[in-house]
């Protein structure tokens, strides 16, 4: 899939401006503050009706406008089509060849792209939340029902944790809805947790390949699913939920899931536990999870808890690995995502680096660019302080073209 | 002969006006109702012990449309939803379990909006009503998920009533 062409409007410092790419790789060179990451921003906008770096909209509009809108024309598979998506306070609209879509997750997906920028070195960094959103990222343009289920458990992790805030500031609270609302999440859980098990063996070996390519070296990187809920809960969760469940027509998508089933239905927990078991949450009863839960206010179980675990030889990233260690390993994670995208989706990713070649030496930089120039990217858009350096990476095996701002 | 725009609109605003001062809660179903009791309260044709829990009376209105059910209604004055404010004590449940006693339910048909705060209502209204071994039963979802019941068309939603599915006890 490619992009051809892409005009925005209003989109942070540009107030209009179109861009066309006509070459495998496109590279967007200028002073810092000059827009590039804006421009590879819009295209990640434009491609997933988000942007990489801001999670609220409104701060993506030029400052005294009062919408923002970002329009492009894709190749995909010799078919054209027109995105536009537009944005105005209270208002988000995408529409593909001038129909809009009905839900902004039916757009997701469909013209899948992977962002690779300084900011990724918080997935080592910081909390389990940077790595959850690696996950959801991959899995919602893999899925659309991932990314529906997602907001939908989303939503009732709301309304418990107003239950509990209730339950903590009065010190009652009413026990069948706890109850309920736990139930409710229970199918959410079971489903979001098994894909991102399912992500993360598929992820190690695509990833692990990329990371020995780049790094030359011999370190052997791996990636953990950690859940955050006992696998325990899956048992305990009442038969008589699933029944209810089944008559409101919630569990069915979720009915032929993956995971082990005893005869009733019932999913055996612990078959494809990936941590070790020394660090396993410890078993723990719905009922005791519940009063653990009131205790301290707060949801403490669900895979709003998930995370990741980053080993190279085995022993935990952080402390450990140098920087150069560090951004090699989110690299290639991050080319593993766009592999596994493609392999999902069927549709090649488009490839946005940004300011990628900062603190790695030239011989990971030489290697980097053989990785992707190597690999089957249609399309791949870098951002570089200089034109010059960038011409001479490139060393003429790649065709590409240059847009200096 | 064409009355003024003001005319009509002073016309209007009185009949507003008397519609809201008059506007009055059947004391057991909480349906709107000119009386104490509403019209489908106190029709001796109405079948007792069934009862159809709505959120909101605008629901009683587009069920009794379809001529599909023929029991009284309980308008519980919205869904469960915790980070709006509304916990169950907001809603009229209580007063659906007193009921249950007061007048021998054997059956209650939930009909309420396939959102999630719709589910989560009849997941609790099942389990409180879960002692009094009633039949539960669920309008069938031939409404689309996420729609709001009001705006669910008269064939969709008659057609659900009689397709009606078991909630909760035996399995389904
Ligand atoms: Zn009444």
């Amino acid at each position: 899939m490619k992009l051809q062409q892409l005009t925005l409007a209003n989109f942070r410092l540009t107030e209009q401006a179109s861009y066309e790419f006509r070459s495998k790789l496109t590279a967007i060179t200028g002073a810092n503050g000059r827009g590039k990451t804006n421009l590879i921003d819009a295209v990640h906008y434009l491609c997933l009706a988000r942007s990489y770096f801001h999670p609220h909209d409104e701060r993506l509009m030029r400052f005294g406008a009062s919408y923002l809108w970002v329009d492009g024309q894709f190749d995909r598979a010799g078919q054209t089509f027109r995105i536009h998506g537009a944005w105005r306070p209270g208002e988000k609209g995408f529409r593909c060849d001038g129909k809009a879509y009905g839900r902004l997750s039916d757009h997701v997906g469909r013209f899948p792209a992977v962002m690779i920028a300084p900011i990724d070195i918080n997935l080592i960094h910081e909390g389990g939340e940077q790595r959850r959103r690696l996950m959801d990222l991959t899995l919602s343009q893999e899925d659309p029902n991932y990314l529906e289920d997602l907001s939908r458990y989303n939503r009732l992790l709301r309304q418990k944790q107003a239950v509990l805030r209730g339950w903590q500031t009065t010190g009652r609270g009413d026990k069948h809805l706890l109850r309920v609302l736990t139930d409710q999440m229970h199918p959410l859980n079971l489903c979001i947790s098994r894909r991102r098990r399912q992500w993360t063996a598929q992820m190690t070996t695509l990833f692990a390949d990329n990371y020995r390519h780049i790094s030359g070296g011999h370190e052997v990187p791996s990636l953990e699913y950690r859940p955050g809920w006992p696998l325990e809960a899956e048992q305990t969760a009442s038969a008589s939920t699933s029944e209810i469940s089944a008559a409101l027509g919630i569990s069915n998508s979720h009915k032929d899931a993956n995971l082990p089933q005893n005869e009733e239905g019932i999913v055996q927990p612990g078959i494809n536990k990936t941590y070790n078991d020394d660090e396993a949450p410890e078993p723990i009863k719905m009922e005791q999870m519940l009063q653990q839960e009131k205790s301290s206010g707060r949801c403490l179980w669900g895979i709003h808890r998930d995370d990741l675990q980053f080993c190279l030889d085995g022993h935990p990233l952080r402390p450990h690995a140098s920087q150069g260690q560090q951004k090699t390993y989110v690299i290639s994670l991050k080319l593993a995502q766009a592999e596994l995208i493609r392999q999902a989706t069927g549709t090649q990713p488009i490839l946005l680096l940004d300011d990628v070649f900062e603190k790695l030496d030239e011989q990971r930089v030489a290697a980097l660019l053989d990785r992707v120039s190597a690999e089957p990217y249609h399309q791949i858009l870098l951002t570089h302080t200089e034109q010059d350096r960038v011409r001479a990476m490139l060393s003429g095996n790649i065709d590409a073209d240059y847009i200096a701002l | 002969m064409l009355r003024s725009d003001a005319e009509i609109s002073r016309d209007l605003s009185v009949s507003l006006a008397r519609l809201r001062s008059e506007m009055k809660y059947c004391v057991r179903c909480s349906n709107m109702s000119d009386e104490d009791l509403c019209r489908i309260c106190s029709s001796s044709s109405r079948r007792q012990g069934l009862i159809c829990v709505v959120a909101d009376f605008r629901d009683v209105m587009a069920i009794e449309q379809t001529r599909q059910f023929a029991g009284t209604y309980h308008v519980l004055g919205g869904l469960i939803s915790p980070m709006d404010g509304v916990g169950p004590e907001k809603l009229r449940i209580d007063e659906l379990v007193g009921r249950i006693v007061d007048e021998q339910i054997h059956e209650i048909l939930i009909a309420l909006s396939a959102t999630m705060e719709g589910d989560t209502t009849a997941f609790y209204l099942a389990k409180r009503l879960e002692p009094y071994q009633l039949t539960i039963s669920i309008i069938s979802r031939g409404i689309a998920i996420g729609g709001e019941l009001e705006y669910a068309d008269e064939l969709t939603l008659g057609r659900s009533i009689q397709h009606r599915v078991p909630f909760g006890s035996q399995g389904y």
